[in-house]
């Protein structure tokens, strides 16, 4: 029997509605515990002394100050870090526990789950960058910054981190363990950062040096982002690859349909 | 019934290996679509990393390949770090060019304190000798670019300061300069008190023209017709800028002079006139038939920009059509134009630029309106191109806008947008320099104790305090 159009629209709905509310109990348990507030206390005072030290560092220069609150050795370390501790818990933890196989006997889809828990985790990370900008708002009140290099930058920072949630769910659909999950997906991110140094290996012109530009998302930073560009290249490949990891992920929850 | 037999687990295998393998290629065909399509998005406020569209349709259609090396060494005084700073937007602009055309390839970048191996290696082989400048080459030939010529430093009493930055026009001049197979000939007129391109005087020399012009890559000569001089041949433009701040006044060309010039017309040549304030200028046989007269007194809108004398204008009626005010007229409302006489028009010749209608011609120098001084809107900047095989003519109705202390900002434009019309290249280098758009936000002692209380205490403070509050809320329920 073939389905209606009305069967699709109200299939869609449901698959919308069903993504929303995992998104809404993976937001809710995430505040639930004071763990989020302890990892957004710890970034914003790390973020914040290191904006006050870089605007005296370079003599109050906001377009340096902007390149290094997204894009010196902090900044980094929270990329490769925060994404991992935050997604790691996503499957790992559902399937530890056997609520997975509930939420599944509920008959919500893997779709729904995957995305549903992608939007909470980006949410987050996006909550915990965007924390960063009463910082400039207060730049702004002893001075003038180019906004146009701000939002950029946190363009970038969003686009990324969509791609570092994606690999962050994919890790974690593939191992019961919460910490193997992080690891694999700290490994993951910390070889798209090395893609950078890679670069450095090969003439510039060379093929290779361009192809390792183009995947280097610290060149990318650091050629684009930071300075007020956006580049539709940048925003092709982070959400491809974050749509084939995600696709990949639904792969593997598929698995223990047929494994 | 039949009953249909689960697919084999191999079978599924299969199935996902094949999708994965499809969504992958989806992905790589869509990157290399985006590799070859780049769409970029300039958010800074002055937009500084935007090329022109005309740098942008020079660069696509580069006639060679041209490979970019810049080896650079900085110290840590002020002046190095501002100089670091403007190499590091030279090479940022290179790699927009790069974006545009992939055979404009920045193929070296080092910092030669770091590499000297590979420095040694670069200056074998390319022959290069001194740090700090951006090498171009296309096959043999070669150009470079120094930091004179991206930019300029001024000292102040907080230390030097990056007064001003031209690092796309520096660097699309000297591409342009490369790959260009004859650099095209302007010879100044002398003899009759013209304004000189060897007149290095501040405010009142040609300078900053001269340089200008240098850096479009063009070869600047001049002639003295008054006393035998010629044309010669080749000579692409030929300018008049009949006005002088020297000890001889301006005195209207004579009959060899105009005599010469006419021939230069007619053998398909381009003349650029800029008029004197008043009398004549010794033209008005050649440029007449052309359909460009003068009226005598100065345009003034009792307007004090554009330096603030006597004729000070503020313009804003550009001819949309005319390559040289089509570029200005989409950019900029109003250029500031000073001490222009009132051009008449007719056909062929065309008004580029007009006055305001409030206008009036002022005759007696009280920079006042009186009623028998006739109000505008008056032509200001005059074309005329002639038939096939007659030059372009372009016609400024004052000699100011070559000098120092005039030539800036959209005059500045202005008469540039001139040069690349008369030498045929319409356009190709984006226009005038930018004062540095830097922003700085400086902290008093009170502001810092300010910012370590609000950023490290008031601040995460608040994130435990809602924190503390959601949970222990949360816990009463």
């Amino acid at each position: 029997m073939s389905r209606t159009p009305g069967d699709l629209t109200s299939a869609r709905v449901r698959w919308g509605s069903q993504t929303l509310a995992i998104a809404r109990r993976e937001w809710a348990s995430l505040f639930a515990s004071p763990m989020a507030y302890i990892v957004l206390f710890v970034f914003v005072l790390v973020q914040g002394a290191t904006f006050r030290f870089h605007t005296i560092l370079f003599d109050g220069d906001m377009d340096l100050v902007t390149a290094s609150t997204f894009g010196g050795a902090t900044f980094w370390l929270l990329w490769l870090l925060v994404p991992p501790l935050v997604t790691m818990r996503s499957f790992a933890e559902e399937r530890r526990t056997g609520t997975f196989e509930l939420l599944v006997t509920t008959g919500v889809g893997d779709g729904p789950q995957i995305l549903g828990k992608w939007l909470a985790a980006w949410g987050f990370l996006a909550l915990l960058w965007g924390s960063v900008l009463p910082l400039f708002l207060l730049a702004e009140l002893h001075g003038s910054l180019d906004w146009g290099i701000v939002a950029s930058a946190l363009v970038g920072v969003l686009l990324s981190n969509a791609l570092l949630v994606s690999i962050g769910i994919f890790s974690s659909t593939l191992s019961q363990n919460q910490l193997v999950a992080a690891v694999v997906a700290f490994s993951l991110n910390l070889t798209i950062f090395l893609a950078n140094q890679l670069r450095a290996l090969f003439p510039p012109s060379a093929i290779e040096s361009r192809f390792f530009e183009y995947i280097s998302i610290p060149y990318h930073f650091a050629r684009d982002f930071c300075l007020g560009v956006v580049d539709l290249r940048t925003l092709v490949l982070y959400l491809g690859l974050a749509l084939a990891l995600g696709f990949a992920a639904g792969k593997v929850l598929e698995r223990r349909r047929w494994a | 019934m039949s009953v249909r037999p689960l697919p084999s687990r191999a079978r599924i295998r299969l199935h996902v290996l094949i999708q994965l393998l499809l969504v992958a290629w989806i992905v790589w065909v869509a990157n290399a679509w985006a590799f070859r399509n780049s769409w970029r998005l300039d958010w800074t406020a002055d937009a500084r990393y935007e090329l022109a569209p005309e740098t942008r349709e020079f660069l696509r259609q580069l006639p060679k390949r041209v490979d970019i090396i810049v080896p650079t060494s900085m110290g840590r005084s002020a002046e190095d770090r501002i100089r670091a700073r403007v190499f590091d937007r030279a090479i940022r602009t290179l790699r927009e060019f790069e974006l545009v055309n992939p055979y404009c390839r920045v193929a070296e970048v080092l910092d030669i304190g770091r590499d000297p191996v590979r420095w040694g290696r670069l200056r074998e082989e390319h022959g290069i000798d001194a740090p700090n400048r951006v090498y171009l080459f296309a096959g043999d030939r070669r150009e470079w670019v120094g930091f004179e010529d991206l930019a300029e430093i001024a000292p102040t009493i907080d230390g030097p300061t990056l007064a001003r930055e031209r690092v796309p026009e520096a660097l699309s001049a000297a591409l342009e300069r490369l790959v260009r197979e004859e650099a095209p000939r302007v010879l100044f007129t002398r003899g009759h008190g013209e304004a000189s391109p060897s007149d290095e005087r501040a405010q009142v020399g040609l300078g900053a023209l001269v340089r200008d012009l240098t850096e479009r890559g063009i070869v600047l000569e001049s002639s003295d017709l008054r006393r035998g001089g010629s044309i010669p041949e080749g000579v692409d433009v030929v300018v008049i800028a009949a006005g002088s701040t020297g000890p001889d006044p301006f005195e209207p060309l004579g009959l060899e002079a105009r005599g010469e010039v006419e021939r230069f017309l007619a053998a398909g040549g381009d003349l650029l006139v800029l008029l004197p304030f008043d009398g004549e200028s010794g033209l008005e046989s050649i440029l007449e038939p052309l359909g460009i007269g003068t009226r005598s007194g100065l345009v003034h809108t009792g307007s004090t920009a554009g330096g603030g004398g006597i004729g000070a204008l503020e313009v804003d009626l550009f001819d949309e059509e005319h390559p040289v005010t089509r570029r200005l007229r989409s950019e900029v409302d109003t250029v500031e134009l000073a001490s222009f006489r009132a051009l008449t028009v007719a056909p062929p010749a065309r008004a580029l630029v007009t006055s305001p209608a409030e206008a009036w011609l002022e005759r007696d120098l009280a920079g006042v309106h009186d009623p028998e001084e006739p109000l505008g809107p008056f032509p200001l900047v005059a074309a005329s191109e002639g038939e096939e095989g007659s030059g372009r003519v372009l016609v400024f109705a004052s000699w100011t806008p070559v000098i120092d202390a005039l030539h800036r900002g959209q005059s500045r434009r202005l008469l540039l947008a001139g040069f690349d019309w008369l030498t045929e290249r319409d356009g190709p280098v984006a226009g005038a320099g930018r004062v540095d758009p830097r922003e700085r936000v400086l902290l008093d002692p009170a502001a810092r104790r300010l910012w370590l209380l609000l950023t490290l205490v008031a601040y995460p403070g608040a994130i435990i305090l809602i924190g503390v509050g959601v949970w222990s809320r949360r816990r009463a329920h």
